[in-house]
This record gives structure tokens, sequence and C-alpha cells, in this order.
């Protein structure tokens, strides 16, 4: 048996569905989007029950790529029941999708959820009226506390079992377009493979109001090319005579208001079924006159015009430094335990009397690379537990609201702040933080121009060369040049791609502000576990790859020197281009051995250089290697110029394509380049050298 | 409240209630705004805004939306006397 499991966002479905289905659980990349949704497994002791944990959606009509993905499952993959999660504290809202569900399938089930924070709001539910209204059965749930999931369950199983044709959908449509324009078209879809007449009568009524989502599903179906013409998203013109004769009653003044257009029925049905709602509420819920609760409370300190921002500061700033400060010990034990586990095993091999190349391979080559990615991973699971967290308790969307302002100026969104200041830390897990804007171009843009922000490993490598070239406050004035150079080129990045192939979508910005609530440490850790998982299955394919080649290029051919191994004969070649800047073939190198790690530059840079062991001897060898300018120009080429190998392999599965990430990757060392060129000729004009 | 005329919700103070009298603008904003229950006629209340010039937070059958200025403009409002 097979349930999905559907509701509004933020009305706790995924501590539903956590609270099912434990720790039994697998992510799964909706084919053609990067929309991931959760299945889960029940132990039951009759079945297997596989639940679906569908995107929150506040609709059925397809707005956001959530939406249609979670459309797309309901309409091909047929489950057996559908449970509906509604917050009992946001009834109005929330029985807007259970409407549309019920009239969608007959096999419904609502999960009344938050029942506990109804009760204390003074909000009483007569549920038993409400099933009765509904014509579906309705349980009262309270996820956190895994209250009411067995008789949900029970209802669930039964729903299932039952008959397949349920009482009429409770909602009155007008007759004109109930007989006039529905019925008629039903007749033709129900006669369609696979659509039974309770789905067509719905199918129906998306398709004359011009749902485009529908209408694709509608005429792919074997004979519903000609159906969905009839009453596709242009039905207006198409559908015009026949609508015609079943028109709406004249107005008041006689006038007959003609064809209904697609937009207006849409706007009779949302009308229908708001007044549905309201009647239900009044007959169900008693709620007690509106009060300032806690929720205000709250928002008029995290909103305050002033307070607010010194707060968001506050939040962030102690948030990144859990992540990215406190989390750093326990990266460089996973990196140091790498490195020994290489030692030892070459030490291991080499008792075996396996040939050297092997033993250089395991001890200096794939240890140490695999050791570079791996120990960011505390970054990110520390990452991803404050930012679920924030998340989780609804401040995340407050802030999104505080700064959207400033980030609708360089043409992104609020709700790509935190990704943005976060990729400040660590380019990888900011791409998937893109993940809360829900409109898809929105979502690839950040994507392209997060790159050119230098994380903390590039930050690591500049401090120490600003550092070495540029003694005392010129460091600082150094860095603080650098990173007005790459704020510079991520505001004019962006600003070109809306000019050129990502224009600013038209679809708004509308935030919902949910009410807080201290969220579930299970809901944290599952959320956190599957992010860094999705990383690691999918980075370590390419990691070994990458750190077998760099291995190669400088271990071959045998014996040689540095300088004359493949890899120095490589950065020979690249200096032939990189001398426009008064890079020689070291620092080429260096700039191609950091896209496995960034972490990994300065010990490229100390080799090569021929540095001995520490800062000092590095700091030396650097500065007696190139003049400041070239220093500088090179740090403004490595701050901006490809990121690491983790980042594009998560760009791509952000983006939903080797095409993008592509992209993304090409602008990056072109603006890296060309930008590096613009810095290296103004400062020989201005006297550097 | 027969005469009184309808307001941008852009141009509402925090703290004004009304009606919504119509939703104008691409039909992917109106579409969005139906999903979220900002229908002709739903009951509305403006809670605050957000300083330079960011977006409106209002209140629409029990659930608080912000609302992008420029969006605000599209949202005209019978306000209640």
């Amino acid at each position: 048996m097979r349930i999905a499991l559907a509701g509004n966002p933020n009305v706790g479905k995924t501590t539903l569905f956590n609270a099912l289905t434990g720790r039994h659980q697998e992510v799964a990349n909706w084919p053609g989007t990067t929309v991931d949704y959760v299945t889960g497994r029940m132990a039951d002791s009759h079945e297997v029950i596989d639940v679906i944990d569908l995107p929150g959606t506040y609709s059925l009509t397809a707005y956001s790529q959530e939406e249609r993905v979670a459309l797309r499952f309901l309409l091909r993959e047929r489950p057996d029941v559908v449970i509906v999660v509604a917050d009992a504290t946001s009834l109005e809202r929330n029985l807007y999708l259970v409407l549309e569900l019920i009239e969608f399938t007959p096999k419904v089930v609502v999960a009344l959820n938050m029942m506990d924070a109804a009760k204390r709001q003074g909000l009483r539910v007569d549920v038993q009226r409400l099933r009765q209204l509904l014509g579906v059965p309705v349980v009262p749930t309270i996820a956190a506390r895994s209250f009411g999931l067995s008789s949900l369950i029970k209802e669930a199983k039964r729903v299932a079992a039952g008959p397949a044709e349920a009482p009429e959908p409770p909602v009155g449509y007008p007759g004109w377009l109930r007989q006039g324009l529905v019925a008629p078209l039903t007749a033709r879809v129900a006669a369609l493979p696979e659509v039974g007449h309770h789905a067509a009568k719905w199918l129906a009524l998306q398709l004359v109001q011009g749902d485009e989502e529908v209408f694709r599903y509608v005429a792919q179906l074997p004979g519903g090319g000609e159906v969905a013409r009839l009453a596709g998203p242009s039905a207006a013109a198409a559908a015009g005579g026949r609508v015609a004769t079943f028109a709406r009653p004249a107005d008041g003044n006689g006038v007959d208001p003609g064809p209904p257009r697609p937009q207006e029925i849409a706007l009779i049905v949302a009308d229908a079924r708001y007044t549905f709602i309201a009647e239900v509420l009044r007959a169900v819920a008693r709620r007690p006159p509106w009060r300032r609760d806690q929720t205000e409370r709250l928002d008029g300190l995290f909103l305050h015009p002033l307070l607010g921002y010194a707060i968001m500061g506050a939040v962030f700033a102690s948030g990144f430094w859990l992540a990215f400060v406190a989390s750093a010990p326990l990266s460089a034990r996973v990196d140091r335990a790498l490195v020994a586990a290489g030692g030892a095993t070459a030490a291991a091999t080499s008792s075996l009397g396996l040939p050297v190349a092997v033993r250089s391979l395991v001890a200096q080559g794939i240890f140490p690379g695999v050791g570079a990615v791996l120990s960011f991973v505390p970054y990110m699971a520390v990452f991803f537990v404050v930012y679920q967290f924030l998340q989780d308790t609804g401040y995340m969307a407050r802030a999104s609201v505080l700064v959207d302002r400033f980030m609708e100026r360089i043409g992104l969104h609020g709700k790509g702040f935190f990704a943005l200041v976060s990729a400040y830390g660590c380019n990888v897990p900011a791409l998937s933080a893109t993940r809360v804007m829900e409109n898809p171009r929105d979502r690839l843009l950040a994507n392209l121009v997060i790159p050119f922000i230098p994380c903390n490993a590039r930050l690591g490598v500049m401090a120490v060369m600003t550092a070495a070239f540029f003694p005392g406050p010129g460091g600082a004035l150094a860095m603080i040049g650098l990173l007005l150079i790459s704020v510079a080129t991520l505001t004019s990045v962006t600003w070109l791609y809306r000019r050129t192939i990502l224009p600013t979508d038209p679809a708004p910005l509308v935030l919902e502000l949910p009410q807080y609530h201290w969220p579930s440490l299970r809901n944290v850790l599952l959320a956190t576990w599957h992010r860094v998982w999705l990383f690691l299955s999918r980075i370590w394919w390419y990691l070994i790859w990458a750190t077998l080649a760099i291995w190669a290029l400088t271990y071959f051919p045998v014996g040689a020197p540095l300088a004359q191994s493949w890899a120095g004969r490589l950065g020979h070649a690249l200096a032939i281009f990189g001398g426009h800047y008064g890079f020689d073939w070291r620092l080429m190198v260096a700039i191609l051995f950091g896209f496995v790690a960034k972490e990994t530059t300065l010990s490229t840079l100390g080799v090569l250089f021929g540095a001995g062991q520490g800062y000092l001897s590095l700091s030396h060898a650097l500065t007696s290697a190139m003049t400041p300018l070239v220093a500088f120009t090179y740090l403004v080429v490595y701050m901006l110029y490809v990121p690491c190998l983790s980042t594009v392999v998560q760009m791509r599965r952000e983006s939903g394509g080797w095409g993008w990430a592509g992209l993304g990757v090409a602008v990056n060392v072109l603006v890296a380049f060309a930008v590096g060129l613009i810095v290296e000729r103004v400062g020989v004009l201005l006297g550097f050298s | 409240m027969a005469s009184v005329p309808a307001v941008r919700l852009s141009d509402l103070a925090s703290g004004a209630k009304g009606q919504v009298q119509e939703v104008l603008g691409h039909p992917a904003f109106r579409q969005r705004m139906l999903a979220l229950g900002i229908t002709p006629g739903s009951p509305l209340a403006v809670l605050r805004r957000l300083p330079f010039h960011g977006p409106v937070e209002i209140v629409v059958r029990g659930t608080r939306i912000a609302v992008r200025l420029r969006d605000a403009q599209q949202i005209s409002v019978l306000l209640r006397r």
C-alpha cells in the first residue's frame, strides 16, 4: 500500500512523516527537476506501507516546481490513499487544499494537525461535524508528540480498501459552470484511459481554468490531445463557440457578459471554495477573539525596524560561528585521521610488497585528497543543523523579509540572503540553501553567482598571502579591496544574467510568515543527515578520479623533478597564458590543483616553491618569487575562478544538469581572468609593480 | 462602507483593515494570490510595513503573508470604516 502525504508548507507534514516512518527513509530526486522527495517505509504487522512525503503546496494548481512535482506524483503515480495534513490553527487556508484533493480523489483522509496549538489558542473544532461536512475521515493529530497516528493509519487503510467512488465533493459551483462547461468535458475526459470518473471531473474543472500542467497531462494520454485542445489553456478562443452556448446568465443590466475567460473561471472556482470553507468554519470552529499572540509579540522584536536588523546580525553571526568556527577542530580531526590512515595503509602495503607507485598513490594521492574534501563534512553537518533550525522555527522567513528590499536591488531575493552570506563559509551547503526559493529561475541565478563568493578556504589562502605581501595595515586594506572586488563582481554578473538569459520572473515574492515554534530534534537531524548523505553519495566518484589525476600528474614520469613532471609541463604550457598576468608555471599549477579542494592550495604552493614547513618559510618563498602586484592579481583570479570540485558537483545537482553547471564554470573562469587583467593593467597604470 | 473608494495595498499604513477588492497583474501573480486566499471580498489587515520600502506584512484568512511593495500595488482594498 502506498500513502502520499500532502499539505501546505509549515503544517508539520514532515514531522508527521518522520513520526510515521522513523529512520526508514530514502531521499530521491524527482526526474527532470531539482526537487527532492523522501519516501519511507512503515513496519506494520499486516503489510508493508510506503509513505511518500510530497513537497509542501498551497494548492493543486502548479505554480512552483514543488507544486508541479506534487501534482505530477498524484496524477501519474496514483497512491492508494492521500493523507492531507491540515494545520488546525489555520483551517481557513488549509481547507482549500483539502477541498481540492477531495475533488481530485475519493481516497482522502484529513490529519487535523497541531491540535495542541489550537487548544492553546482557545480554538475549538468540532471534528465530527467537520467530517460530515467534508465527507471524508478527519483525524485529530499532534505529530510532534506522535499523537493520533495509529487512528490515522487505521482510517487510511480503511479508505484505501473502500469503494473507489466516494460521495459527491461538497463544494457547490454555479450551475452554468457545472452543467454548461464542466459536465460535457468531464464525459470526454472520463472516456480516456486510466482516468476514473471522479478525477475526470476535477481534471475538467482544471482544464476550463487553463491549468497548464493538467493540460499537459491530459494531452499525453492516448486520445487526450483532442480533449485537451477543446478546453486547454488557450481555450478562450478554441472553446469560444461551445462556451458561449452555455454562457453565464446576463448581468443586472441585461448585457450578455460573453464567454468567460479561464482566469475568470479560476476566480469563480476559488470564490466558491472559500465561500464553502467559510460556511464550514461557521459550523465547526469556535475561535476566540483575536489577540496579540506569542508570534505577534516576537515579531514586534524580530521585525523591528532597528532591533530586527541587529538581532538578525547576531543570529546569523552565531549561526555561522557554530558552523564554520566551532566545527573547525572536528574538520581538522577528520583530515588528520585520513592522512594518518593513508600512512598506515602505505606501511601495510609496503609489507605486502606492492609496487612503489601503488604505495605512493595511496599515501600521497587518495587519502590526502579524499581527506581534504571529507574534512568539510563537519562544516556541512553543523551548517545544516543551524539552517534547519532557523528554518523550522520560522525565523528564516523573518530574516528573508527584512533583507528582501536589498536583495531585490541586485536582482535577487530575500530568501536567498542566508545562502549568499553562508557562501562565505562554504559554497557547497550554500548552494543547497538556495532551495528555499520556490522560483526555479531565481534559484538557478543564485546557484550561478554563489561561486563568486570566496569561501572559508579561499579566504584562508587570501589572508596568508595578503599578510605576506602587504605587512601591517596594508594587509587589511588589500583584503578589503579583494572583498569589494568580489562583491562588485557578484552584483555585475547577477545584473548581466538578469539582463540576458535569466530575466526576472513576473511571479511575485510571497512569503508566508508561519507561527514560531520550537523544532523537533528529530526533524533537524534527519534533514541534516539527508543533505550530507546526498552530498557524499554524489561526490565520491568524482573525487576518486580527481585525486587519481592529480597524483598521476605529479608522479609521472617516475623520478623526474617536479618541474619536469607532467604537472610541471602542463604548468609551463599554461604559463604562456599566465605570463600576461605575471604568473609563472608554479602559480598556474596551484590554480589547477586547487580545483580538487581549495584547502590544499597553500600546501601545493609550499611544495612547488620548495618551502619548508611553516608559515614563515612559505611567505618568504612567495615574496621572493612575486611582486606585490602579481600577488594581488593572483589572489583576484584565485578568488573568482572556478570553485572547487565539490561546488561544481553540487552546482550540477542544484541547477539540474551539466549544461548550467558548465555555463557557470565557464563564466567563472572568463570573469576571473578578465577582472584579473583589469586589476593588473590598472595596477601598472597607477605605478604599482 | 458604501462609497469608500478603494486604495492600493501598498498605500495602507500598518493597522489598516479592509477587504480585497481586486487583484491585478500577471496571471501567475493572481493565481498565486488566489491559492493563498487573497480573493475579492476576503478580509485583510496590514500588520506592518518593513523599513526601506520593504514588503508589507498582511494577515488574511488567518495567515501572515509578506508581499513586496511593488506587488502590493496590484491589490486594491476597500477600507473598513
